[in-house]
C-alpha cells in the first residue's frame, strides 16, 4: 500500500521536464549514472553514433563498446588469421586466446587501443591467457586507426605495462621480446611457454640472481619450445628453476638440453622431454637435482636410432629417479635391446611408480609371459597400470594436452 | 502490518509498507540499517531521499505497487551482454504507465531506479530512452537530449574516422 501523508512542503523543483522547452544551453551535462545506465542497453551501432554526440557520450559510450568488445573476445571463433580462442593445455578450466600478429580485427584493438588512457578496474580479460604469435616487429595497426594520437599506438611492451598483471599464461611464439620487460611486468604469472624467440642480447640476461628474487614468484610451468634462443632459454631457466614445478622441453637442439641439465630443480615434480637422445644430456643429468620428480614423461626418439652402446646410459639415467617416481612415461619398447634386464641386474626398484607407459614393440601382440614382464614385476612391484602406445602415437602425434599433467 | 516513512527531497511523506518497499534494495538496506540501530522493534522507520522529488517518488512506488508480486530480479542479472530483462517483462501496464510521460520525466525515474535500485523499472525506462537513440544521427540524438557538441579541435573528426575504421573492418 502506497499512501501520500502529506503534501510537499516547498514549492516543487524545477522539473527536469522542462527539458523540451527549455533552453538547449541549460542541458549539455546529464548526470553519468544516467548516460551509462541508458547506453548499456544501446544496440552497438547505435554506441558509434553516441560516441559523437559530446565529449561525456563519447567517454561513456567508448566504454561500453570496450566492455562489450572484451566480452565478445570470450565467445570469440574466428578461427581465422587473427587468432582463435582455444583450451589452455595447460589447465582445462581456462581459454587461452592464441593470437596471430599479422593483421589485427578493430573488435580485438577497440578494447585496447581505448583503455590505453584508462585503468581497468577489473580484469579485461576473461582469460587470463594469452597466446601471442609473432611473425614481425609489434605494431599492430596502420597510421589512421586507433588509438587517438598515431604516436601512442601501442607496442606489447606498453601492452605489458598495462595488462601484464592479469595475465597468468603466456605464450610466445615467432616473437621478438624483450622478455624481461614482458615478465616484470607479469607478477601473476604461473605458466610460461617460449618457442621460437628471440631477443637482443642485454646485461640483463647475463646476470639475473636479483632477478631470480623478485621476477614472476608465481611460474610454475614452463614450456620451451625448439630454436628458441639458447641464452634466452638459459636466462629463464636459471630465473626459475628453484621454483618451477613442470617443465616441458622439446627440442633438437642439444644445447638447449644440456641448458637444462645443468638446473637443479628442487621443486620439479612433472618432467616431459621430447628430443633427440642426447648422450651427453643424460650423463651429467642429476637426479639428486630433482628430489622431487615425480612423473617423468621421456621421448628421447631411442628407437630410432641403433645407439645399443648407449642403452645402459639410457637406462642408468631413467633409474636416477626410482625413489620419487610415481608415473613412467618412455617411448621404448620393453622386449627390445636388453629390457629392463639392466636396470634390474643393478638391484633398483622403482618402489612408487603406479602407472607406467611404453611402447609397443612392433610384432609383439602380449607381452604377457615374456622375461621383459617378469623383469617389469620385479622392478616396479606396485604397479597398478601399464598401457602401450603404438610407434605412430608417439613423439609429435601425441598431442600435448591428452596426456594429464598431474 | 509494518509500514515505512518514505520522504521525498521535498518533504512529501509516503507511508509505505515494508514489504513493497523491500522490493527496492536501496530501501531494504536502509530499513534494515533502521533495525539495527532502533532499540524499540515496532518503532517505524522513516527514510529520507534527498535526490528524489515527491512527483517521481510517487511514480516509483506506483510502479513498486503494480508489480509487487513479481519476482525480484537480481541486480547483476543478464550482465553478460548488458541488457535488462525489460523485453521479456515488459507488460501493458507498464506501456500504459510510461506513456504519457515526456522524456525529461522518464529520465528522472532513471534515476531515481537507479538510485532506489529498482532493476524492472530501470530497465523499462531506459529501454524507452534508449529507443530514442537506435537508428537516430548523431544530429536527432543531439536533439532529442538538447546536448550540444563540446568537441575541442579535431576530436570529433577523428573519432568519426575511428568510427569508420571500426565499423569497416
Amino acid at each position: 500500500m502506497v499512501k501520500l501523508l502529506s503534501k510537499p512542503k516547498q514549492e516543487l523543483t524545477k522539473p527536469m521536464s522542462d527539458l523540451d522547452t527549455d533552453t538547449p544551453d541549460n542541458y549539455n551535462y546529464l548526470p553519468p549514472e544516467l548516460v551509462e545506465n541508458i547506453l548499456l542497453r544501446a544496440r552497438e551501432d547505435s554506441l558509434y553514433a553516441c560516441r559523437l554526440v559530446n565529449r561525456q557520450w563519447n567517454s561513456v559510450a567508448s566504454k561500453e563498446l570496450e566492455r562489450r568488445n572484451l566480452l565478445y573476445w570470450k565467445s570469440w571463433e574466428a578461427i581465422s588469421d587473427y587468432g582463435r580462442i582455444i583450451d589452455s593445455p595447460f589447465s582445462p578450466s581456462v581459454f587461452c586466446l592464441e593470437w596471430f600478429g599479422k593483421s589485427m580485427d578493430s573488435r580485438v584493438i577497440l578494447p585496447l587501443a581505448i583503455s590505453t588512457s584508462k585503468e581497468f578496474s577489473t580484469n579485461p580479460f576473461p582469460t587470463n591467457s594469452l597466446t601471442i604469435y609473432m611473425n614481425c616487429a609489434p605494431v599492430f595497426w596502420n597510421r589512421n586507426s586507433f588509438p587517438r594520437k598515431p604516436q601512442r599506438s601501442m607496442r606489447w611492451d606498453k601492452f605489458f605495462c598495462q595488462y601484464g598483471h592479469f595475465l597468468t599464461d603466456l605464450s610466445f611464439c615467432f616473437y621478438e621480446v624483450t622478455l624481461w620487460q614482458a615478465l616484470i611486468h607479469t607478477p601473476n604469472l604461473q605458466v610460461l611457454s617460449i618457442d621460437t624467440c628471440f631477443d637482443k642480447k642485454t646485461d640483463k640476461l647475463k646476470n639475473c640472481d636479483a632477478d631470480r628474487i623478485t621476477i614472476s614468484r608465481n611460474l610454475t610451468t614452463l614450456q620451451i619450445t625448439d630454436y628458441c634462443q639458447i641464452y634466452l632459454a638459459d636466462w629463464v631457466l636459471r630465473l626459475c628453476d628453484h621454483q618451477l614445478v613442470n617443465l616441458i622441453v622439446t627440442t633438437k637442439n642439444e644445447q638447449l638440453l644440456l641448458c637444462v641439465a645443468r638446473r637443479k630443480f628442487e621443486k620439479l615434480k612433472r618432467l616431459r622431454i621430447y628430443s633427440k637422445f642426447s648422450k651427453v644430456f643424460c650423463e651429467i643429468w642429476h637426479g639428486a637435482s630433482h628430489p622431487e620428480l615425480e612423473y617423468l614423461f621421456i621421448d628421447m626418439e631411442f628407437h630410432r636410432y641403433d645407439i645399443d652402446i648407449h642403452y645402459n646410459i639410457y637406462m642408468d639415467f631413467i633409474g636416477q629417479f626410482s625413489s620419487t617416481l610415481v608415473h613412467l612415461w618412455m617411448n621404448m619398447a620393453p622386449v627390445s635391446r636388453g629390457g629392463f634386464g639392466y636396470l634390474k641386474g643393478k638391484g633398483i626398484i622403482f618402489s612408487k611408480i603406479r602407472t607406467l607407459t611404453l611402447r609397443r614393440h612392433e610384432g609383439i601382440v602380449s607381452w604377457e609371459g615374456t622375461q621383459a614382464k617378469k623383469d617389469a614385476e620385479v622392478l616396479f612391484p606396485n604397479v597398478t597400470d601399464v598401457n602401450f602406445f603404438d610407434v605412430k602415437d608417439a613423439f609429435m602425434n601425441q598431442p600435448i594436452n591428452s596426456i594429464p599433467l598431474l | 502490518m509494518a509500514l515505512v516513512r518514505v520522504i521525498s527531497s521535498d518533504g512529501a511523506a509516503f507511508l509505505v509498507s515494508q514489504r513493497l518497499a523491500k522490493r527496492s534494495g536501496k530501501l531494504k538496506t536502509e530499513i534494515e540499517t533502521f533495525r539495527k540501530s532502533s532499540d524499540n522493534s515496532e518503532a517505524q522507520p522513516e527514510i529520507r531521499i534527498v535526490t528524489i522529488r515527491a512527483e517521481i517518488l510517487r511514480l516509483v512506488l506506483q510502479w513498486l505497487q503494480q508489480h509487487q508480486n513479481d519476482p525480484v530480479l537480481p541486480a547483476n542479472q543478464n550482465e553478460q551482454d548488458g541488457r535488462g530483462d525489460a523485453e521479456m517483462g515488459q507488460s501493458q501496464w507498464d506501456r500504459d504507465f510510461l506513456a504519457p510521460m515526456d522524456l525529461g520525466i522518464v529520465m528522472e525515474l532513471i534515476l531515481a531506479a537507479n538510485h532506489l535500485e529498482v532493476k524492472g523499472l530501470l530497465d523499462i525506462t531506459c529501454k524507452l530512452v534508449e529507443s530514442k537513440i537506435t537508428g537516430r544521427t548523431v544530429d536527432e540524438i543531439r536533439t532529442a537530449f538538447k546536448l550540444k557538441s563540446d568537441f575541442k579541435g579535431n576530436e570529433e573528426e577523428q573519432t568519426r574516422l575511428e568510427n569508420r575504421w571500426c565499423v569497416e573492418n
